[in-house]
């Protein structure tokens, strides 16, 4: 099962030792890894390179690193390495409902504090090569809350990289269409808003009045509107995406845009605002998705060509940026759309998204090319720590 | 909410209709070369600028030297791969209804419900899809007659290869009904068809032989009870299915139709839910004489031993890698069903999931899918998990031929066998290869160039 060239099992061995001892002896962990190509993000890539492992941090980057004594060291032989994949909008491990069905707006909701830590889906994230997740609360609120940036593997104590970060809010039909009140007529919760018109004025009534409030306690709505927080936005079809905009324009915010399925009708003026999008995950069907928007299978390309800085979401990162490029985007943008540029928008690029001294040692082995169906995943490293088959 | 810009979709279905009449093969064959590229023909080494010459829809030549004569129509495949067209083993789509609501159906024909307009077989030809065994769905007992379809026509009758490939057999109970019901009832029928064709050779032989008649006459399983001396529970009881045509259903037509089965005329598409499934089919497989096909869904993998004893075609759902997490100790496990079978040393086929499952109007928001509603995709996750390229590629040529009982005519590029194949852009299974000519019965029916659809997916402003 387990396809690691040139890896002994004793050393799997040691580290599972490593994790029954605890956390601190598992950073401690010292690794140098060679790998046939390494990906590092920060430029070219090194083929062949080496990469020094020390305290759960990236030591050394280089095409030729003399091994230290006592170091453990693992040869990929052919196979890449790239940094840590970072989905940056997922709902991974969030206990039971996402949505909260008795209030529009709950800008202080932390989805940290609905995370199950022990949950199957981290571990599915992470045999994906998936090593940080943008945990975000769901759509069906005008304003739903803060997201949270964890990992997905490690000691509960360093699991955490942003515990309240950006403020989620939607400006799409499913707070007034899809939210989970209105599926009983005899709900006690019944609540506004009930159409598109309402969802925006809610927005603008709730900026407006943190704006003018002057009594001196700063609101998690007023950090945002200062530049404190990112405001990630949920719009998929263009005239939603364009509110966004306006909303982004009225109140003086740039926001991260969030799903975005239909980004590539607006390109320009994503491209003119400088408005980032954390895409809704690349399908291979035809046809229609949520809201009716219409599926297009080369948004990667176009809103690279338009200068639309984005980032693939939502799960099979690695095959979502294969078929990107099969339907038009450049390597190397979809291999940063999936690392580099994630990170960068949950705020978190000094920890992860790249290979280079002083990052967290996140890795990610794959047997040969990155952008080829048939390359699998040979390890994931968090923080120093190995996950491989037994 | 309603869709929005429902009439672009409208308009779509227009062209695309209009687009499959103009490319479905017509009565008149003329013959077609296909010049230069590498010919990897399934059957024997890949071979480098070689020539295939098409007479009829049926592949007249292959090789290095053949001479292409002055008349016939030539495609320069300079630089591209051409291949035999990729074969689904299995699916249920194509058709206006998946499943009949009567699960003692075994007499209808998918024929009947083909429809060639559907969005599905244009996807095959986009895919390199060129032949389909299409069988009725799971929710059934006996759910009807499959055939075996070219992917290209403008009705049904321009697509079939074999009308009557087999019978779908579903272990999976139906309704209310128990797994102990459901295969009593089942094998009552296969019990009332096996007594009508002893009764026939007894009509139209004088002398039957008395072996014969008593083995099938006294059914037994290996553990020696009777199994047909079952009464069905009076209607309405608990436990029992309503069979809302059942008043319908003539119980003849039912047993002519077991009855070719039981002689060998159809094979037996079995499937199977769970893995306890499995020694049932094996069960009815040797008991009644089946030419069993089993149908494996996921769970199936824990039988992995048996289903490689047993020697027959193995089929496999289309989720090929999934989680589970043991009951008993809470523990994860990621099951990758290509390296389980191949451990076991079982050959597979495979069938895909996708939009081509319903029509647009019908399912508009389609759960996302990324690659497994693609043939070649599913072959690229086979090399994903150590099978080699060729072992991959014969998956969803050869073997599916082979496994569906199409061998002698599809599957591989041969002197004589029909002219389905496909010209690759590069290299199989890369990423960056497309499917640039489709040819069903020597006939081109899909070209990448003339695809206004694919174009809209990958240009924006080709839409308008």
């Amino acid at each position: 099962m387990m396809r690691l060239p040139g890896f002994p099992r004793f050393l799997l061995i040691l580290g599972l030792a490593g994790f029954l001892a605890g956390p601190r002896s598992l950073l401690a962990e010292e690794w140098l890894i060679r790998a046939g190509k390494v990906y590092t993000l920060t430029g070219a890539p090194l083929a062949p390179g080496m990469v020094h492992v020390k305290n759960g941090k990236i030591v050394e980057v280089a095409a030729e690193i003399a091994a230290p004594e006592g170091v453990k060291v693992i040869d990929l032989s052919q196979g890449v390495l790239i940094p840590g994949l970072v989905d940056a909008r997922s709902q991974v491990g969030i206990e039971s409902s996402v949505n909260e069905i008795t209030q529009e707006l709950t800008p202080n909701y932390k989805v940290h504090t609905a995370i199950n830590w022990q949950s199957r889906s981290f571990r599915e994230a992470l045999a994906e090569g998936v090593t940080t997740l943008g945990l975000m609360p769901g759509t069906e609120n005008v304003i739903s809350g803060q997201l949270a940036v964890v990992k997905t593997a490690g000691p509960l104590a360093q699991r955490t990289l942003v515990e309240a970060g950006g403020l989620v809010i939607t400006v799409a039909s499913d707070p007034a269409n899809r939210n989970s009140s209105r599926q009983r007529p005899d709900s006690i919760y019944v609540r506004q808003p009930t159409n598109r018109m309402g969802v925006v004025w809610m927005l603008r009534q709730t900026f407006a009045s943190a704006q003018a409030s002057t009594n001196g306690t700063p609101s998690v709505i007023h950090e945002a509107l200062t530049g404190k927080r990112t405001i990630y936005g949920v719009s998929r079809i263009d005239s939603d995406i364009l509110s966004l905009l306006r909303l982004g324009k009225d109140y003086q915010f740039t926001p991260v845009l969030v799903e975005g399925n239909e980004a590539y009708k607006v390109k320009e003026t994503l491209a003119s605002a400088k408005v980032p999008v954390l895409l809704t995950k690349v399908t291979t069907q035809a046809g229609t998705a949520t809201e009716g928007s219409e599926v297009f299978w080369n948004q990667g390309g176009e809103l690279h060509d338009a200068g639309v800085t984005f980032a693939f979401t939502g799960g099979h990162l690695l095959d979502q940026a294969r078929f990107a490029i099969r339907f038009g985007c450049p390597k190397g943008v979809a291999l940063e759309a999936i690392t580099k540029t994630p990170a960068r928008l949950l705020g978190v690029e000094s920890r992860v998204g790249t290979i280079a001294v002083g990052q967290d040692a996140d890795l990610l082995a794959l047997t040969g090319d990155p952008f080829e169906l048939t390359t699998g995943v040979a390890w994931v490293m968090t923080q120093g720590q190995w996950h491989g088959k037994k | 909410m309603m869709r929005r810009r429902i009439h672009v979709h409208v308009l779509g279905w227009v062209l695309l209709a209009g687009w499959g009449m103009t490319s479905a093969p017509v009565a008149a064959q003329e013959s077609l070369a296909l010049r230069g590229g590498k010919i990897i023909p399934m059957s024997g080494p890949a071979l480098e600028e070689g020539v295939i010459l098409i007479r009829n829809g049926k592949i007249e030549a292959i090789g290095k030297d053949v001479a292409i004569p002055p008349d016939v129509k030539v495609i320069d495949a300079k630089g591209k791969v051409i291949m035999p067209g990729f074969i689904e083993a299995h699916s249920s789509r194509g058709m206006d209804q998946t499943n009949e609501t009567n699960p003692n159906t075994p007499f209808l024909s998918v024929i009947d419900g083909i429809d060639p307009s559907q969005e599905y077989f244009d996807e095959c030809r986009r895919n390199g899809v060129t032949t389909v065994a299409i069988f009725p769905g799971n929710n059934t007992m006996f759910g009807g007659q499959g055939a075996i379809v070219k992917t290209a026509g403008v009705t049904v009758n321009d697509m079939i290869l074999k009308r009557g490939a087999g019978i779908k057999i579903s272990l999976k109970p139906t309704a209310e009904r128990s797994r102990m019901s459901h295969m009593a009832a089942l094998r009552k029928e296969l019990d009332a068809a096996r007594i009508f064709l002893e009764e026939e050779k007894a009509k139209s032989s004088p002398k039957p032989t008395a072996a014969s008649s008593d083995a099938s006459r006294e059914p037994k399983d290996d553990d020696g009870s009777t199994t047909n001396g079952f009464q069905r529970p009076p209607r309405g009881q608990r436990g029992t299915a309503p069979r809302p045509d059942a008043g319908n259903v003539d119980a003849a037509q039912v047993r002519a139709a077991l009855a070719s089965l039981l002689k060998g005329e159809l094979l037996a598409f079995i499937y199977c839910e769970l893995a306890m499934d499995v020694p049932q089919a094996l069960r009815l497989t040797k008991e009644y004489g089946l030419k069993s096909v089993l149908v494996l869904d996921r769970d199936c993998y824990k039988a992995a031993k048996l289903v490689a004893a047993s020697g027959l075609p193995v089929i496999l759902e289309p989720t090929l890698v999934f989680w589970e997490t043991q009951p008993q100790t809470g523990e994860d496990q990621q099951i990758i069903l290509p390296e389980v079978y191949r451990e076991h040393k079982i050959p597979v086929a495979l069938q895909v999931t996708g939009i081509g499952s319903g029509n647009l109007f019908r399912q508009p928001n389609l759960p996302p899918t990324l690659g497994t509603n693609f043939l070649w995709y599913q072959a690229a996750t086979l090399v994903k998990y150590g099978a080699s390229e060729e072992e991959a590629l014969d998956t969803i040529t050869r073997r599916a031929a082979q496994a569906v009982g199409a061998d002698k005519l599809v599957g591989t590029l041969e002197a004589g066998k029909d002219a389905d194949l496909i010209i690759l852009s590069g290299d199989p299974l890369k990423i960056d290869t497309w499917v640039e000519k489709t040819i069903v019965n020597g006939q081109v029916v899909y070209d990448r160039e003339q695809d206004r659809k694919l174009k809209g997916l990958l240009q924006s402003d080709a839409k308008k």
